[in-house]
């Protein structure tokens, strides 16, 4: 990745639009920053990553309205003039399977009093990015240039003290390697797969359920079975009854051809027959209806009772045995609360004898007659127990007058039935009737029959859909489940397969990465290092990750023992050889940390870090830090410089071409105007090293 | 399959299975409703059941169809029963509430002809004016 412009709008010390032109090559790959303290060096420092990084910029814990407090703090201030909005752009090169894109990455954010209402737009190569929506713009950010791996690009000299104080106290030093190494999103994924496989793993009873699904699928087949005969039986009767019904009609109408007045008088018996058959049918229909309801609890009277009596019993001894705790706990918390002793009239030794009193009081009334152990209540829900209430209720007092009535009537419908068949089977003595009669009364009692039958079988045919189909819907769901755990052990498999992958990765993969960094820090510690003659090279413990640094004579010092400075300088090739090692070329962004370091070893980094320490190298400096000395050392290495100059007047930044004493180019710019190209292919003159 | 306190179906008595389809033919009411009959009226019987008196040969019904919502009541009645007589009403539900079952439904056999009979049955202090 490559910066190639960085435009800076009413963001801190930066009034009005500021555009940066970064273009760098490889043989002049810093872009130079010279400003005193306080110009805004470390503004653009900031701005850079808050432009790529948003939130997470101010690391992760950081929350959005700590975020907005920051964006609001970063809005430019000057003249006593409040900016209300302010924009970033950077712009940069990003190389991806061998072609390079041109990312625009613009954020804006405008402060609107209670929250800031903020706007990031990415362009790659002109146009926005039409494969992802908006709100993935920032995690697609995040994949292109994670934020952890920036951290390593972006040296300020505070970072630097806080990792040589890390590589002093030695244990911190540790984890903060481990995670600079990358290695802690390995560790993040084990103990993900972890849980995964703790939660996953607990449902078992695959066997068992398999078994219940048989026993259903057994049953199912069962009732199906005996779905079918019923139909057969049903059709039969069906046609039977037609038969006879067909027969009894032409037996009627011959009858009353030749019956006359007995005739009509049998008429009215029929009439009143069917009535009654309609009658008792629907009586009949009752007293099933309450059988198959509450009925069977009223042949138990007394256990009913007791059950009721003793849940209810149950229940109530329950809530009192919570209330005697309570006015246990109560009182002890009443005990340590001084301001009722105090409005009382009572010696402080007093108050314990009090409660005490107070508590086996209360104790004792409340535990009047509780039964030895609660045995029945805790197996049913308080629902489930109040249903009971009702139902054992309905069941001993409506449900026997209920029965009674139904059943006294049936028996005066019945009775009545019988003497009408009675009237309906005395023939008249027609010896030409009798017979007829007699046949007639034979089919009808056939056709009761069959009707009963077929009613019968209807029932059961009802019933028979009814349990077919729930018992089809258990077994569906059970064979979801089943499939759900099937699929759970064969995921639960995978995790553990995967696991014991990752962990074997881990553990390669922070072995070369730490064998990399033993032999890259190596070579840049001794580039940088006053006492390269002396020291042969790093050494780092891969099990206990200690860092040592061994000398010529085959000695090994501890960082602990290096001076304040040489730390420095050590945390400084700790972090270049992390950065080469992350595999992520990106920029790096120095803010010059000379500060505690002797002659020699600036020397050194200034010829041999900041040329070399990537293909881009963003150089922050104050006038004492790169001094005209080194900046002429720097000279052949650098493609654009820029003077940050802070107005007083204006309270704000200028940006000039040029370092302090170096104007840039002598035929460019004139005063203190910056000419703003708008269209980034018209390079300045003089910035344009291409 | 262990059955304590905990079963999904039941399994009857082969000749108990019997007078079932016998009930069923006089009454038009199904098994489920004649073996939940059949289980209260041998729940008022003071004599327990000899679980040792029935096979497993007939009639199988699943839980819910036997039960219905008033499953709870119905095995809370023969929790209390075993309670009273001092057995572990964990252990022996299953054994006690099939032999309840079969029992009351072997007896009921003798007392039930048609609809009108289940008025009879019904113990004397629910019949007010008797």
């Amino acid at each position: 990745m490559k910066l190639t412009r960085v435009t800076i709008t009413d963001y801190g010390p930066y009034g009005g639009e500021n555009p940066f032109n970064l273009q760098t090559t490889d043989d002049q790959p810093i872009v130079l920053f010279g400003g005193k303290n306080g110009t805004g060096k470390t503004s653009f420092f900031t701005a850079v990553q808050l432009c790529l990084h948003g939130q997470s910029a101010f690391g992760s814990r950081t929350s959005r309205s700590e975020y907005e407090d920051h964006l609001r703090d970063y809005l430019h201030e000057s003249n006593g003039h409040q900016a209300t909005e302010a924009t970033i752009t950077v712009e940069f090169e990003y190389g991806s399977f061998g072609s390079t894109d041109h990312y625009t990455v613009t954020r804006n954010w405008r402060d609107r009093g209670k929250s800031i209402v903020e706007d990031l737009t990415i362009k790659r190569n002109g146009s926005q990015l039409s494969d992802l929506e908006k709100d993935q713009w920032e995690d697609f950010l995040k994949e292109l240039i994670p934020p952890g791996m920036s951290e390593l690009f972006f040296f300020d000299g505070e970072k630097i003290q806080q990792l040589a104080t890390a590589i002093e106290n030695g244990d911190d030093f540790q984890d903060s390697l481990h995670s600079l190494l990358g290695l802690d999103l390995v560790d993040r994924l084990d103990t993900d797969l972890q849980i995964y496989l703790t939660n996953k793993l607990d449902e078992s009873g695959h066997e068992d359920l398999a078994a219940e699904i048989e026993e259903l699928e057994q049953e199912i087949e069962e009732y199906q079975d005996e779905q079918t005969q019923v139909e057969d039986r049903l059709a039969d009767k069906t046609a039977r009854l037609e038969e006879i019904e067909t027969e009894i009609e032409q037996l009627e109408r011959k009858l009353s051809q030749e019956g006359g007045g007995f005739a009509a008088k049998r008429d009215e018996h029929q009439e009143r027959r069917a009535e009654l058959n309609a009658m008792i049918e629907s009586l009949e229909e009752d007293i099933r209806d309450l059988v198959r309801g509450s009925y069977p609890f009223a042949l138990a009277p007394d256990l009913c009772t007791e059950v009721v009596d003793r849940l209810e019993m149950e229940s109530k001894a329950t809530a009192e045995i919570t209330a005697q705790n309570r006015v246990v706990t109560e009182l002890d918390e009443l005990a340590v609360k001084d301001a009722i002793w105090d409005d009382l009239d009572v010696p402080a030794d007093k108050s314990g004898d009090i409660i005490r009193t107070l508590q086996s009081e209360l104790f004792d009334r409340l535990a009047d007659d509780l039964p030895d152990e609660i045995h029945l209540a805790r197996e049913f829900s308080e629902r489930q127990r109040q249903e009971m209430y009702t139902i054992a209720d309905r069941s001993l007092s409506e449900v026997p007058d209920e029965l009674r009535e139904i059943t006294d009537e049936l028996e005066r419908a019945t009775r009545e039935r019988q003497e009408i068949e009675d009237k309906l089977s005395r023939a008249p003595e027609q010896s030409v009737l009798s017979p007829l009669i007699k046949e007639i009364n034979e089919l009808n009692e056939e056709r009761g029959e069959l009707k009963t039958e077929i009613e019968q079988h209807r029932e059961r045919l009802e019933e028979l859909e009814n349990y077919i189909g729930r018992m089809k819907q258990e077994r569906e769901n059970k064979i979801d489940r089943y499939e759900d755990l099937d699929d759970v052990s064969d995921r639960a498999d995978l995790a553990q397969d995967v696991r014991s992958v990752v962990q074997d990765y881990q553990d390669k993969l922070a072995q070369r990465k730490l064998e990399r960094l033993e032999s890259v820090l190596t070579d840049y510690y001794l580039a940088l290092s006053n006492k390269s003659a002396f020291y042969d090279r790093v050494n780092i413990d891969p099990d206990e990750i200690t860092i040592r640094i061994k000398t010529v004579g085959g000695e090994f010092k501890n960082q602990s023992q290096l001076s304040a400075g040489e730390r420095q300088i050590f945390a400084t090739a700790m972090l270049w050889a992390l950065a080469d090692i992350s595999d992520r070329p990106l920029p790096f962004m120095i803010d010059t940390p000379l500060g505690r370091l002797d002659q020699e070893h600036r020397e050194n980094l200034v010829r041999n870090f900041f040329p070399d320490a990537s293909h881009q190298v963003l150089l922050f400096s104050t006038n004492t830090e790169i001094t005209q000395e080194y900046y002429d050392i720097l000279e052949e290495d650098i493609a654009a410089e820029y003077h940050l100059i802070y107005d007083e007047k204006m309270g704000q930044t200028h940006v000039e071409p040029g370092y302090f004493w170096s104007d840039g180019s002598d035929d460019m710019l004139h005063g203190n105007d910056i000419e703003i190209d708008t269209d980034h292919q018209v390079q300045l003159e003089g910035f344009n090293n291409e | 399959m262990s059955k304590g306190a905990d079963f999904n179906r039941v399994k009857l008595d082969q000749g108990v299975t019997n007078y079932l389809q016998y009930l069923q033919s006089t009454t038009g009411l199904t098994p489920n409703y004649l073996a939940r009959t059949g289980l209260c009226y041998s729940l008022s019987e003071p004599r327990p059941p000899n679980p040792e008196e029935y096979d497993t040969d007939g009639k199988a019904i699943n839980r819910y169809t036997l039960l219905g919502e008033h499953d709870p009541l119905y095995i809370a009645m023969v929790r209390q029963r075993l309670i009273n007589e001092g057995r572990d009403p964990d252990e022996e539900l299953y054994k006690y509430f099939v032999a309840h079952t079969n029992r009351g439904i072997k007896t009921l056999n003798g007392r039930i002809d048609s609809l009108a009979d289940f008025y009879d049955v019904l113990p004397g202090g629910l019949k007010p004016d008797e």
